[in-house]
């Protein structure tokens, strides 16, 4: 089955937005241990809660605002491209550590499992200032549950059945004590995606081969409570994927395979104190990956990572944050080894005039191997226009500076890497409104943002001689963005039902031809951008034991190259869902059931040229909590 | 008219997959007469074309294949085209096939199945396609019946089975990554003897003497920097020897081009093209032509009747490439756009 559509399963799910109905928009969100987001005024977060779900980090960010995601198939490599920005321009932490391919520049958000995170953050827009390199379209913050030190003992089972050869299997348990708190869980999960396809390139229906994903893992946190107030916490994963990769539509005898193994280690130390919180984590990363096309093409990159945050509770008010951070990266690839190191120095600052004006600062300075890169500041404000008993309109702001450092791939690679390139650059101003209305039984929400990024010196491959390419500083991309939401949530007597809707407005512009014979280029819309998409989800919970849901995913029009001819464009689609789920409640044990049915209408549809997506797909899940 | 410059005009017909056929009962199409730019399109994104050239009023047709066959896809990396006046085969190297088209209208005829086919020709009623096989396989030529598409018979070669010429009983294949040419008699369908020429060599032509050329692009280092060693050889068609060969000392185009007389090889050194005699042993210092425009040449063809020579700039393929022609004595005559990466050029008369 899958997994986009999947996840238009999840994400309607009500587990997945907490309660139904609790999708609030710009409310913030609290990373485990350090609350990084309480520096992010003005900008706006869409959280997720996950953990319940065998399915993967694109399947919660399908129904997002302003988020593209080139899926090149089903369950195969899937990248971001967030507010009309490239897959390196955005940031994945996780432990506050970026966890972007340091040679690739970027993350298979196909390869990020939910079941480990408790909820996933997007922050939009530029604030390289709070999370370093990469966060220019914005930014993925993967959370996890601050542990509450409780007597408990749980466990958790999940297993799903859909079409095309989709198994998924989940487990995990937590034990809580006083002292200490573990968390155990697995999960398994098998496509065969073996789905039915009529492209219009291909001109008869075909049934998709050489798809197939198998993936497991295994996370394990241990937190130890040293004092009422100190806590120090490991965390170990391990993701293992193997899949056939999904070839073009055109494509037979397609050979190639990909296999990636991901481990991450972890440990944080957290104390709060009367007037100061201290954070430090420090973390080790292995990226390893196996490219196969009848020979084996291997890569590893291996990063030790530390970041220490302190924060001060200046006043009731007022804080100051600072802190510092050590990047350390080894690559090893057929084409070069290379190691890179780099220090980052970061401060922020908020407070707040009355009860109306919240405001902060945020600087960050990062040097790589001994070279001083630009200074990012950003800048934030939220003021109260109105605030009454039922009623209340904030106006947001922020701009800030972002980059994106040059990758290890881009500085060293083996013919043509670059040792000189600069950073990509970028700059974002944004303002919105947020409007509520809560009455007793209704509540509804309001948020129009907008914004301009502009965003220079992108790196860009470019052809030097013979077989040989190197990476330049040369692009230049102007973004022009709307976004509108809006949350309708009202319950009649025990039931509930909600509404919500969102649209995204994204001019992504190429500023400056990549070649002095191509001005044909400059000012056409970036490849892989809908300049309109629009996601719509209505849900009705009745008693909160029986949920049904409808979701519907507009996706405008796509170019795929910079000259936009119209006719090598992807054309506009809209994806239909439907989901039904059923709670049990016994003594000790909660069961659900859902059975969900994904592109109702059978649509077909790409999201990255001649790569087919499936058709109707059906889904059946059942989930059970054991609480002692 | 002496048989060797008969035997050379045979052979000239397939050096950049061109024809020069004089037959006057040619059947009518849209796309009878001009030229057809073969575009690569990016790596998996199955998006390579063929475009059209109009030359009488130079104006071009993009995806040709789609527009007439309903919005069908080619396929990934379009790698070369090949026709007589019945038919154009198009290789499509990763979608590993080889789709047969009307040479005059371009509707679909049919489409055969190879492994990794590089480069397809024609000779005397039967069908030759190149085929990588795989990265770790030595390459084959496959043989193939052209009335039902069926294979044959297949001939292990080299590493990287390339390019290919025919003389009346051998067929010559150049072996890419393995630095060597093969020869296969045509009659015993078995290879008769492998030469050693230089690195990574490519296209053939067959110069008015009926001798043949090969270009050896250049190589690369174990650190993949590049050797600087690319360069002509020229090779007897008969007895298999290496006649001459001609160092250029830097990496070189994969593209060789002869002039309708058999006199003068091109080819490219990034964005400069170089105009060679056959009887010199060196590469004239002044290049015939320089792109100021263009970082490196991608494609190269040659006008079979009017000698004007067309190379195109992929332009990184994110965007369409450009051809830029030029007339017989290297002046540019104008730029055209055609699809994403055009890396070679079929003339039909």
């Amino acid at each position: 089955m899958r997994f986009y559509s999947l996840l238009i399963c999840v994400l309607s799910s009500p587990t997945l937005f907490g309660q139904a109905g609790d999708t609030t928009y710009l409310q913030t969100v609290e990373v485990y241990g350090m609350p990084m987001s309480n520096y992010a005024i003005g900008a706006k977060i869409k959280e997720i809660q996950t953990g319940d779900e065998v399915t993967m980090l694109p399947n919660a960010l399908a129904g997002l605002a302003s988020v593209y995601l080139k899926n090149y198939g089903n369950g195969q490599l899937s990248t971001i491209g967030l507010r009309g920005t490239t897959a390196s321009q955005t940031a994945v932490l996780w432990n506050g550590i970026n966890i972007n391919s340091p040679s690739l520049g970027l993350t298979d958000l196909s390869l990020i499992p939910l079941f480990f995170s408790s909820d996933v953050a997007v922050q939009y827009g530029t604030s390289s200032s709070l999370y370093g390199s990469d966060a220019i379209g914005g930014t993925i913050v993967l959370g996890q549950n601050r542990p509450d030190f409780q007597n408990r003992f749980s466990i958790k089972l999940y297993q799903g059945v859909g079409s095309f050869g989709h198994v998924s299997t989940g487990a995990s348990s937590i034990y809580g004590h006083k002292r200490i708190q573990a968390k155990t869980s697995l999960y398994r999960m098998k496509l065969e995606n073996d789905f039915p396809f009529y492209s219009p390139a291909v001109g008869y229906e075909k049934i998709q081969n050489h798809a197939r994903v198998y993936n497991y893992g295994l996370n394990q946190h241990l937190s130890y409570q040293l004092k009422q107030n100190q806590t120090i916490s490991v965390e170990g994963m391990f993701i293992h994927n193997n899949r056939e990769i999904q070839p073009a539509v055109t494509n037979n005898l397609a050979n190639e395979e990909l296999l990636d193994e991901n481990i991450r280690t972890s440990m944080t130390y957290d104390a709060s104190f009367t007037s100061m919180d201290v954070k430090a984590t420090v973390a080790s990363l292995s990226y390893y990956e196996i490219y196969s096309d009848g020979y084996d093409e291997e890569n590893e990159v291996d990063q030790l990572s530390a970041i220490v945050n302190i924060n001060h509770h200046l006043t009731s008010r007022t804080s100051l944050r600072y802190g510092m951070a050590n990047n350390s990266y080894r690559a090893s690839s057929e084409n070069y080894e290379a190691a890179s190191e780099s220090q980052e120095i970061f401060a922020s600052f908020r407070s707040s005039f009355k009860e109306v004006l919240n405001y902060n600062l945020n600087l960050r300075q990062i040097f790589v191997d001994g070279e001083l890169m630009p200074l990012t500041p950003s800048v934030g404000l939220e003021g109260v226009l109105l605030k009454n008993a039922k009623r209340k309109l904030v106006l947001t702001a922020q701009g800030g500076r972002g980059y994106r450092l040059p990758t290890l791939n881009d500085r060293f690679w083996q013919p043509g890497g670059n040792p000189s390139l600069e950073p990509e650059d970028a700059l974002q101003v944004e303002t919105g409104l947020n409007y509520v209305i809560s009455q007793a039984k209704c509540k509804g929400t309001f948020a129009v943002n907008a914004y301009r990024s502009w965003i220079d010196d992108m790196i860009i491959w470019k052809h030097v001689t013979g077989v040989v390419w190197s990476p330049v500083n040369l692009q230049v991309v102007h973004v022009n963005g709307l976004e509108l939401e809006t949350a309708i949530d009202a319950s009649i007597g025990r039931h509930v039902i909600g509404y919500n809707l969102s649209y995204a407005f994204t001019e992504s512009t190429n500023k400056k031809a990549l070649h002095e014979s191509d001005p044909g280029t400059v000012g056409s819309q970036i490849p892989y951008v809908p300049l309109h998409s629009l996601n719509t989800r209505a849900s009705v919970s009745l008693r909160r034991l029986f949920d049904f849901q409808t979701t519907y995913q507009y996706t405008g029009r796509r170019q795929t190259d910079l000259i936009n001819d119209d006719y090598k464009a992807l054309e506009a689609f809209g994806l239909w869902s439907i989901s039904l789920s059923k709670q049990f409640a016994f003594t000790s044990v909660e069961a659900r059931l859902s059975f969900s049915v994904n592109n109702i209408a059978d649509v077909y549809f790409e999201n990255l040229k001649n790569h087919a997506m499936p058709g109707r797909n059906y889904l059946a899940t059942i989930t059970l909590n054991y609480n002692r | 008219m002496n048989l060797r410059f008969l035997l050379f005009l045979f052979l000239a017909s397939f050096l950049t997959i061109t024809s020069c056929s004089e037959d006057d009962n040619k059947p009518t199409g849209e796309f009878q007469t001009g030229v057809f730019i073969v575009n690569e399109g990016n790596f998996l994104h199955a998006d390579g074309s063929v475009s059209f050239l109009n030359l009488a009023n130079s104006e071009v047709t993009s995806d040709l294949f789609g527009r007439v066959n309903d919005g069908r896809a080619l396929g990934d990396v379009v790698q070369s085209m090949t026709t007589d006046d019945d038919r154009s085969y198009i290789v499509v190297n990763n979608s590993n096939k080889i789709e047969v088209v009307n040479a005059n209208t371009f509707e679909s005829i049919s489409s055969f199945e190879l492994s990794l086919p590089r480069n397809f020709v024609l000779h005397n009623g039967k069908g030759y396609a190149t085929e990588w096989v795989s990265f770790v396989d030595p390459g084959r030529v496959s043989i193939i019946d052209p009335n039902d598409f069926s294979i044959t018979s297949t001939i292990e070669v080299g590493y990287g089975a390339e390019k290919m010429i025919v003389t009346q009983e051998h067929l010559f294949v150049s072996n890419v990554n393995a630095n060597t040419v093969s020869v296969i008699d045509l009659s015993t369908e078995e290879v008769v003897e492998t030469i050693e020429v230089g690195n990574s060599p490519a296209s053939f032509v067959a110069d008015k003497n009926g001798n043949l050329w090969v270009i050896c692009a250049g190589g690369y280092n174990e650190n993949f920097e590049p050797l600087n060693d690319g360069k002509l050889v020229q090779i007897s068609s008969t007895d298999f020897s290496v006649m001459k060969t001609i160092e250029v000392e830097a990496q070189i185009s994969t593209h060789l081009l002869i002039d309708r007389t058999g006199d003068h090889l091109f080819f490219a050194v990034d964005n400069k093209i170089f105009r060679v005699g056959i009887d010199v042993t060196t590469v004239p210092t002044t290049p015939f032509i320089d792109e100021e425009l263009v970082t490196g040449f991608y494609g190269l063809g040659i006008d079979p009747v009017t000698n004007w020579v067309y190379a195109s700039d992929a332009l990184g393929f994110a965007s369409n490439g450009k051809v830029y022609r030029y007339n017989e004595t290297g002046e540019k005559v104008d730029v055209i756009t055609a699809g994403i990466g055009p890396n070679s050029f079929v003339f039909k008369y």
